[in-house]
């Protein structure tokens, strides 16, 4: 049963970490992503996230499934935030259990770059003195963001 | 056939609405859906480079052959997570 959600509510970093509890595991790693105040001399204040949430279900499930099948690990959990998310708060939060410390980071790295590759998850800016969505093709389209506009982000 | 073609983030800002139904020729692939929007509304030309497409929750290519009744996502550069962007699958027009 798959441990991975997408969800409008606050995230509780522990509670992913009980999730991926497991007899058998000797290390945890977690990953947490939270909205960080300035973004490219931006003043930023507030992320805003849109997902289409079933198909970014099905890819956490297939990512999972794939960092089960390349590192020895007991369990992992991606979570994802949908909604506004304040300064300092997370937006996304990744969980491995693994028998040994090497593969859990491992995997858990790979599961937070994974996503951002693949997830059908779109984030807009807050800043002060504009907005902007998260993307190339923000700066195709012209968007008024200053400086370079799309490609950065706001986070950790 | 008809299909029903899901926008989000800043397409669906863009075109006002997140979803619509076309119709398409039977045997039509990706690339002609994207004909066919490129055709209603500006903003697929000048994003096409950078549009990847899912039909029923799968990313597919521009040859994949589609069927009546299926949902296809029109989908912009993804930026999940909170940090820098990955930009592998799509096209950049600066570097």
């Amino acid at each position: 049963m798959t441990l991975n959600r997408m969800t409008s509510e606050a995230i509780d970093l522990a509670s992913l970490v009980e999730a991926v509890a497991d007899p058998e595991a000797g290390a945890t790693a977690t990953f947490l992503g939270t909205t960080r105040r300035t973004n490219r001399g931006r003043l930023v204040l507030k992320l805003e996230y849109e997902a289409y949430d079933a198909m970014a279900l099905a890819e956490f499930d297939k990512m999972t499934a794939e960092a089960a099948r390349r590192w020895e690990i007991c369990r992992a959990a991606v979570v994802h935030r949908t909604g506004v998310v304040p300064l300092g708060e997370a937006s996304v939060a990744i969980a491995v259990s693994a028998p040994h410390r090497a593969e859990s980071i491992e995997a858990c790295h790979f599961l937070i770059d994974r996503l951002k590759e693949v997830a059908p998850i779109w984030k807009k800016e807050h800043f002060e003195g504009g907005e902007v969505w998260i993307g190339s093709l923000a700066d195709c389209l012209h968007d008024h963001a200053p400086g370079e506009g799309g490609d950065g982000s706001s986070g950790h | 056939m008809r299909l029903r073609v899901l926008f989000f983030g800043i397409l669906r800002e863009r075109l006002g609405r997140r979803e619509d139904a076309i119709e398409l020729p039977e045997g039509a692939r990706v690339a002609d859906l994207m004909a066919e929007l490129a055709g209603r509304h500006d903003v697929f030309q000048l994003g096409a480079g950078s549009l990847r497409v899912a039909v029923n929750q799968d990313y597919v290519d521009d040859e994949h052959v589609l069927r009546d009744g299926d949902e296809a996502a029109i989908i912009p550069p993804v930026s999940g997570g909170s940090g820098a962007g990955i930009q592998t699958q799509t096209r950049r027009t600066r570097s």
